[in-house]
């Protein structure tokens, strides 16, 4: 199986302040792979996700990123988009005017180039995705993320992953602020590319998700480090027992 | 500006009296070569009554002594050498296609202008032949009772009508620039629709016979009578370009009872103009009145679309937007002034300025005493895309009344590099980002215009945008 | 002297300039010459005296101004009492970092005539230096009708704190009561400033004043100007220093053909400094009130945090108000906004209060007491006694 993300003692800083965030972080997804990266609030794990997309707030200090074979370090984010990246925000902005079915059919086309489908396909299958999402019509046609309750924000990070079909999803939190229903229809859609062979970075605080989405690994991140992996049970460890007993061999393989 | 004073006895006393403000002549702003006679020339060649031609002296008069405005932008540098010699009769108006500017060729280009319509926009040679397009439409309005036609020719074929509501918005001593506009209008649209009638189509003033281009100090009359609709749009915008810098337009508007008019204008004017612009609409009971106003060109602007709400239930609703880019200082705003009871307003601008622009709205708000159950709200928002330019707003609320509900509300932001990096990570680079980001922050103004004046408007941002920006 | 002072309106902006509104001026002469050479006599202080000579020039020459909305009353030079200290720490012991303040420190006002006027002129004032982190407590100036020319300075030193509270009631009876302050505080240092203003029928009051607010250095302003007379203010609060934070709520209640005319605005001269400005007033009967409040931004100034608002109450269909919200912006890494409301109280309002047992009008009193809450609470923390009479006067006049 060919690696999609291959990450080698990754140290970033945030640029204002130079406070450094990621302290030697290593990890490789294979395609097709499901990894959970859990760990307590606070201690950076979404700056791993948006490190990977290249916000441009923080800055790499050492280490490397190989998307597909190749260096991602100095690709701007659309650059990156455009190779298959994606993440899904935890805060998604709101783009005022810009109506949400014209936002996500401009970043098809964007992310899609060779792609020749036509725009009354593409918005026939944006409507079919909405509708799986529980999401009206009339939610389309709102400003992006204009007035959106927390469920519908997720939701429509989601939709805008599902018509983008990346070779990498980056799930940021996608799971807080989600009820029990949401939460499963998320979880399915997830669920549904993952069956098309996308590999998915998840990255949480709490278990509930890892009860849909059965990760292939769950790497528990500590203050910008990486300190244990292992299978899917380590997430029900975490549950019961908290992330305090974790620590570097105390956890069971 | 006339205080309130001034300006309710303007409206309902008719305006032929007034008073000299200073019998000195202002030093400023004196027109080299502009007298009486000239004057007089100017309104034997256009044939007018002789009504027509006493107003104009005495708007000349009053030019002369006024003084300039308190407010708004610098005008030592106008230059007003060329002004007698475009506005004489005798006058030849060709400009030669090598004068007009390389960068407003340029973005003909661009934008992609058929040739025959750069030749329009630029004053240069042959009119644009409005004739075809004009016999489409005209029997269709004349079945329906409109008269449509230039300002000069229904002085002439419409002599009562016109009188009737001629300056009757304005008076000449409203301020300096409508006294000037009183005193050598030339061009503008007269536009009359009889009652209950709804004008389907949005009426442009290309459509109309006689159009010689932009005009520097054109004089445009809307009369939409009771219970009738209408959507008039005015201007372009591709740039126009002419050789004489300096414009002083106005535009009067008398919306009757329970009438509806929306009044739509893009301004594109060339970025070495001064625009001095004068609209104002009376609004009689239960009317309405819609500015749709845009502005983009000119190096410096003043340009104030008024409503005066004067009969019980009247509406106002503005939306208006300004670009003020490199070396441009944009004076814009919008004045409503509620005189009677239950009339409302909603006013929305929007305004973006970048690489050293200044935007600066003034707005005027007025809730007199008799305007009990008034509603009104404002709301400012301005977006400023770099660290060069300069956002002000500072409008001017008045309520003389406790049975009133009025709200105001500004912001001023940038674009946050999240919303970039947002953007960036669906695949849009930096400068699609941004434009996207401006062309939603004008969309509730866009979305008021007909369909091929908001994608020309689109493009026409995307390249301001992205060329400013780098 | 020629010095380039603070002057409060903008009017440019790279090479562009803007029209600003000049206000008419008349020559008027109240034999201020002989008035002054008396002072300078008299004077015990002569480095107050010798900055006063450098002023008297510049004052000779500018004429009074003629507002377009507000007509103050004339200044009474022969009212006397020149020097005269008005309790301890007064203006005429003012030392040489005083009057280097001073002169750094100079601003148009709520007209340069004005503010050149006070200076020149001065009958009270205080000077108040704090040492360094000293908790200088809660300080009460006080004034009588015969201090009509106050020309006051607070040197709060770095890490010190102060409380001041400033009472001015009217009956200058016809004169012009016309005072500046100026509060320079320096890094960390933290005061709050309570001005309780009253006018009676025929009096007239110009108060200008100017902050300088250094490093994580804090202001609040509370202020209440009330009555039946005239009242125009000009306050300027300069945010000089990084994370500096002001508050100022000016609160106003119009009265009988009371006209006030209050011009505050806060200057972001650093960056991340917090400036809110939240007035809010009731009028009545005749009265007319201008509330001017603008956030200036300048370039440089990132991550201002601004926010100003204005709330009027209008409890009669004769008040007049008006409001002048400003924004103007230079920077744009900034979160700025102003809001500005006109209202009456809702019919529903009144209607629940009656239900439970409140006449209109008690219902009117008590929910316009509700806008000068800040002001209640405030006081009532400082002095319990001056707090107690604020709201029995409040109460009476609503």
């Amino acid at each position: 199986m060919s690696k999609i993300l291959e990450i080698f003692d990754l140290r970033a800083s945030i640029k204002e302040d130079g406070r450094e965030i990621l302290k030697g972080i290593n990890l490789s997804i294979s395609e097709g792979e499901t990894h959970a990266v859990m760990g307590p609030n606070g201690s950076g794990k979404s700056t791993l996700a948006n490190v990977i997309m290249g916000n441009p707030k923080y800055e790499i200090t050492n280490g490397e990123i190989l998307f597909m074979g190749r260096s991602i370090k100095e690709l701007s984010t659309d650059e990156r988009a455009k190779l298959g990246l994606f993440m899904s925000f935890q805060m998604p902005e709101e783009i005022d005017g810009v109506k949400m079915r014209q936002f996500i059919i401009n970043s098809y086309r964007n992310v899609k180039t060779e792609d020749e489908i036509t725009v009354l396909k593409l918005s026939s299958r944006i409507s079919d995705y909405a509708k799986d999402l529980t999401l009206s019509d009339e939610f389309l046609q709102r400003y992006t993320n204009v007035g959106f309750s927390g469920g519908e924000k997720k939701k429509g990070e989601i939709l805008q992953m599902g018509i983008l079909s990346p070779r990498l999803a980056i799930l940021d939190e996608i799971d807080s602020g989600l009820d029990i229903d949401a939460l499963k229809v998320v979880a399915q859609s997830i669920t549904k590319i993952k069956n098309e062979k996308t590999a998915v970075l998840l990255i949480t605080h709490y278990q509930r998700i890892l009860n849909y989405v059965i990760p292939d690994f769950v790497h528990v991140y500590i203050d910008g480090q990486i300190v244990t992996t292992s299978g899917a049970s380590l997430a029900k460890e975490i549950e019961e027992k908290g992330y305090n007993f974790v620590k570097a061999g105390d956890a069971h393989e | 500006m006339s205080d309130i004073q001034g300006m309710i006895y303007d409206l309902q006393k008719g305006q032929e009296k007034y008073d000299f403000r200073n019998k000195q002549a202002a030093k400023s702003m004196v027109i080299p070569g502009l007298n009486e006679s000239i004057i007089r020339e100017i309104s034997e060649s256009k044939r007018e009554p002789q009504w027509m031609l006493e107003q104009r002296i005495n708007a000349f008069k009053i030019y002369e002594t006024w003084h300039e405005p308190n407010f708004g932008v610098d005008l030592s540098d106008v230059d007003l050498s060329k002004i007698v010699t475009y506005i004489h009769p005798r006058y030849k108006k060709a400009t030669s296609w090598d004068d007009v500017p390389l960068e407003i060729k340029d973005t003909f280009e661009k934008l992609g202008i058929p040739q025959a319509e750069r030749m329009a926009l630029s004053g240069v040679g042959a009119q644009y032949d409005s004739e075809v397009v004009y016999h489409n439409i005209k029997t269709e309005l004349e079945s329906q009772g409109i008269i449509f036609l230039d300002t000069e020719s229904a002085v002439r074929n419409y002599p009562d009508l016109v009188k009737k509501y001629f300056m009757k918005a304005f008076s000449p001593s409203n301020h300096r620039y409508s006294a000037l506009n009183n005193a050598i209008w030339s061009g503008g649209t007269f536009l009359y629709i009889p009652p209950n009638v709804d004008v389907k189509l949005p009426l442009q003033a290309y459509f109309r016979m006689n159009n010689e281009g932009m005009g520097q100090f054109e004089h445009s009359i809307i009369i939409a009578d009771e219970g009738s609709r209408l959507h008039f749009v005015e201007g372009c915008s591709a740039p126009y370009y002419n050789a004489i810098n300096f414009h002083a337009g106005m535009v009067e508007i008398f919306v009757k009872k329970g009438a509806r008019v929306k009044y739509s204008t893009i301004q594109n004017w060339s970025k070495n103009t001064y625009n001095l612009n004068s609209k104002r609409a009376i609004v009689d009971q239960d009317g309405v009145m819609e500015w749709v106003t845009g502005s983009m060109g000119s190096h410096k602007s003043m340009t104030y679309p008024t409503s005066i709400l004067r009969g019980k239930g009247a509406k106002n609703e503005t939306i208006a937007v300004s670009f003020a880019g490199p070396n441009q200082h944009l004076d814009t705003g919008s004045k409503v002034f509620m005189f009677a009871p239950y009339t409302s307003s909603t006013v929305d601008s929007r305004s973006i300025s970048l690489g050293g622009g200044w935007s600066f709205y003034r707005g005027w708000l007025k809730v007199d005493e008799r305007a009990k159950g008034a509603k009104a709200t404002v709301r400012c928002n301005a977006l400023m895309l770099d660290n060069e330019s300069r956002s002000d707003t500072i409008p001017l609320i008045e309520v003389f009344t406790d049975d009133a509900d009025v709200g105001h509300e500004a912001k001023v932001g940038r674009i946050s590099d999240e919303q970039i990096f947002y953007l960036m990570s669906r695949g849009m680079s930096e400068k699609e980002a941004k434009s996207i980001i401006v062309r939603g922050f004008i969309e509730p103004f866009a979305k008021e215009l007909p369909l091929e004046y908001a994608i020309e408007l689109n493009r026409l941002l995307n390249l301001e945008v992205e060329s400013t920006i780098g | 002297m020629n010095t380039l002072y603070a002057k409060t309106v903008r009017s440019g902006h790279k090479n562009f300039k803007s029209v600003i509104h000049e206000p008419k001026r008349v020559f008027e002469s109240y034999s201020e010459e002989e008035v002054f050479k008396k002072i300078v006599k008299e004077s015990k202080n002569t480095l107050l005296s010798g900055y006063q000579q450098k002023r008297f020039d510049e004052y000779k020459e500018i004429g009074f101004p003629l507002f377009r909305r507000i007509n103050l009353n004339r200044p009474d030079f022969k009212a006397g009492n020149f020097g005269k200290p008005c309790g301890s720490n007064t203006i005429s012991d003012i030392d040489e970092q005083g009057i280097e303040l001073i002169k750094k420190y100079d601003f148009e006002g709520t007209d340069r005539k004005y503010l050149l006027m006070a200076e020149l002129f001065s009958n009270c004032g205080y000077y108040i230096k704090t040492q360094d982190d000293q908790d200088a407590g809660i300080i009460k100036l006080w004034y009588d009708d015969t201090s009509i020319f106050e020309n006051s300075l607070f040197s709060l030193k770095p890490g010190s704190k102060a409380v001041i509270i400033r009472q001015i009631s009217g009956n200058y009876s016809d004169k012009l009561r016309n005072g500046v302050i100026r509060a320079i505080i320096e890094r960390n240092a933290e005061l709050v400033l309570i001005n309780i203003i009253k006018t009676a029928k025929a009096d007239s009051i110009s108060e200008s004043g100017y902050f300088s607010l250094s490093e994580n250095s804090r202001l609040k302003v509370i202020e209440l100007s009330a009555g039946q007379g005239k009242f125009v203010s000009n306050y300027v609060y300069s945010m000089d220093g990084k994370n500096s934070v002001l508050r100022s709520a000016p609160m106003f209640m119009g009265s009988d053909e009371s006209v006030s005319d209050i011009f505050h605005t806060v200057k972001f001269n650093a960056p991340a400094a917090i400036g809110v400005l939240e007035a809010k007033g009731v009028l009545k009967d005749r009265s007319s009130c201008i509330f001017r409040g603008t956030l200036d931004i300048n370039k440089g100034a990132f991550d201002a945090d601004g926010k100003e608002s204005s709330f009027t109450l209008s409890l009669s269909p004769h008040a007049r108000m008006q409001t002048i919200p400003g924004l103007l912006v230079a920077e744009n890494k900034v979160n700025a906004s102003h809001a500005a409301t006109l209202g009456s109280i809702s019919e529903d309002k009144l209607y629940y209060m009656m239900n439970r047992g409140f006449s209109k009008a008690q219902a009117k009193k008590l929910i316009s007491m509700g806008i000068f809450d800040e002001l209640t609470e405030a006081l009532d923390s400082y002095d319990k006694d001056i707090a107690q009479e604020t709201v029995d006067y409040v109460y009476s006049i609503l």
